[in-house]
């Protein structure tokens, strides 16, 4: 039998309808703008253009469940039998459950990880056509993760980096300087300045790091352009755990860059001008023996070394001590000390590192003052 | 025994200590040592950590400590999930002193053992009494060992490693005799 709507029934559909459509509209729009941050909305507009479909999804589906309600099981004239009361109401509720489940489904899919992984795919598969990192992603992915709170968030575009970075490392095509682009932004995510990560995070861009030279090792590609970027961004990564106060993290990338002599002088210094004293004796003592070990003695390990050392020298007695104690120990069988420390404040006055020059100098007259009189 | 660089000045003294908490106790107890002129302290943190650097680099002195993580290597942390991932009843330090210095009686044996390693240069240092690790000690010929308790002083590490390269120093002087 064909539904026999009078004007009241016809009225009774026609609101339903509109509070529906209403629903299927509105309701997944305001959820959309208050439980997603600006930033994830924003990468869902430009990558995931689908979503405006997902509304009209809603809306065919209801009419289906509307229509099948109304030629099925509308009320007529005569009773219905239970079982066609039951299929109504089996009708209702289940296209409320569908649609719940439809859009916690579709909210679910849009969510910060999801989108992080979306993009990593992307860059990955563009990365294998076409073998370059893809800027327009890398930027979007790094731009989350400036902006994402430290921990949990943060966390989540460092491992993203990471899978992609060793995604790229292994690869074939990789040839020590692929990651450039990774890397000149790598710092924005962890040490940025308006959201810093925690000491979790940075640990976590340490140890990517620390993989990335690693692998360059194992590869025998040391020397590339990947290399000495990953060190920037390790000096970068200190200087901002020193300020953070992040000793152990400072620690363990002193440990790191103990085989380069600007990364220990940066960090060693930033240690030492916030009142590290533990890290940047660390930073010192590991420029001392690459600096010993350093062929011939005009080399970057030697300048370095002589640069922190005159910080040491000239700004309190104890750590005047030890700058001291190198060159009762080591500056005796050191010939022409005072060629070697002109050199060095040569060197870094030409790097703009003025005060460091100025320490030098001051270090230098000194020294030369006690030999003069011994 | 000296080191020595071109310019006629010892080198320094290569110490490695295996510790995974030597960025927590590294003030109390590194810092003595870093602050002496004549040491170079390397970390290690765990023990795949410490077979790389071992491998890579002849050291003076190594101390190590007896509960510590497995590292990233599979064998190594295949051994400790054995013990149920505990750090205690696995007792890798122990375990990767066996497979330094006897082999032949390791759980896991290293694919290569430099020349230079030799109980003479290995010293403990852990929460562990020594009667607990002497009958290990005395298999393995490892003679300097240092408890840590409350109350020592934070020169202790730096005074085991004095230990260790003063007898090196000793037996290298008497030709080994």
């Amino acid at each position: 039998m064909p539904p026999q709507i009078t004007e009241a029934w016809g009225i009774g559909y026609l609101q339903i309808l509109i509070v529906l459509l209403i629903f299927a509209f509105g309701i997944p729009s305001i959820i959309f703008q208050v439980t997603l941050p600006e930033e994830i909305q924003r990468l869902v507009n430009r990558y995931m253009k689908t979503h405006f479909l997902f509304p009209f999804i809603t809306v065919i589906v209801l009419l289906i469940f509307s229509m099948s309600f109304i030629w099925f099981v509308h009320p007529c004239a005569v009773d219905l039998p239970s079982w066609k009361n039951w299929i109504g109401n089996a009708v209702v509720s289940l296209s409320l459950v569908s649609l719940i489940f439809f859009w916690w489904n579709y909210l679910r899919k849009l969510s910060r990880e999801n989108i992080i992984n979306y993009l990593e795919d992307k860059i990955e598969r563009k990365y294998i056509k076409a073998g370059f990192v893809s800027e327009g992603e890398l930027m979007d992915i790094i731009d989350l993760g400036e902006r994402s709170e430290a921990g949990y968030e943060k966390e989540v575009v460092i491992k993203a980096i990471s899978r992609l970075i060793k995604k790229i490392q292994d690869s074939e095509r990789y040839s020590g300087g692929d990651l450039e682009s990774i890397l000149r932004n790598f710092d924005r995510v962890v040490a940025s300045k308006d959201k810093p990560g925690n000491e979790t995070d940075f640990q976590l861009a340490v140890d990517i790091l620390e993989d990335i030279v690693a692998r360059l090792s194992s590869r025998n590609l040391s020397i590339s352009g990947d290399e000495i970027l990953a060190y920037n961004v390790l000096k970068e990564i200190g200087r901002k755990a020193v300020e953070l106060k992040l000793s152990r993290v400072v620690l363990k990338i002193v440990t790191i860059a103990s085989s380069n002599p600007d990364a220990l002088f940066e960090i060693g210094l930033s240690a030492f001008k916030s009142g590290d004293y533990f890290a940047a004796l660390a930073a010192l003592s590991k420029l001392e023996t690459l600096a010993l070990a350093a062929s011939p003695l005009e080399s970057a390990e030697f300048n370095d070394l002589l640069g922190l050392l005159a910080h040491f020298w000239t700004v309190n007695k104890s750590s005047h001590r030890r700058a001291e104690s190198f060159f009762n120990a080591y500056g005796g069988n050191l010939s022409f000390l005072d060629q070697y420390l002109d050199l060095a404040i040569e060197y870094h006055y030409n790097s703009a590192r003025y005060e460091t020059a100025d320490k030098m100098i001051f270090m230098r007259d000194a020294i030369m003052e006690t030999m003069q009189e011994d | 025994m000296s080191h020595k660089n071109e310019t006629g000045g010892k080198m320094k003294h290569k110490v490695l200590w295996i510790e995974d908490g030597a960025f927590v106790e590294v003030s109390s107890f590194a810092a003595p040592v870093i602050n002496r002129i004549v040491y170079a302290l390397e970390v290690a943190l765990d023990v795949s950590d410490a077979v790389k650097k071992i491998i890579k680099t002849q050291f003076d002195a190594v101390i190590v400590d007896i509960r510590i993580p497995p590292g990233s290597d599979p064998e190594w942390e295949h051994l400790y999930s054995k013990s149920g991932y505990n750090k205690i009843g696995a007792r890798l330090g122990i375990q990767l002193l066996f497979s330094l210095l006897k082999p032949e009686a390791a759980a896991i044996k290293l694919d290569k053992i430099p020349p230079w390693v030799s109980p003479g240069k290995f010293g403990i240092f852990t929460v562990e009494s020594e009667a607990e690790v002497k009958n290990d000690l005395e298999v393995l010929g490892i003679t300097f060992f240092q408890q840590k308790k409350t109350n020592i002083p934070n020169i202790a590490l730096l005074e085991l490693i004095e230990k260790i390269i003063r007898s090196s120093n000793e037996e290298y002087n008497t030709g080994g005799k």
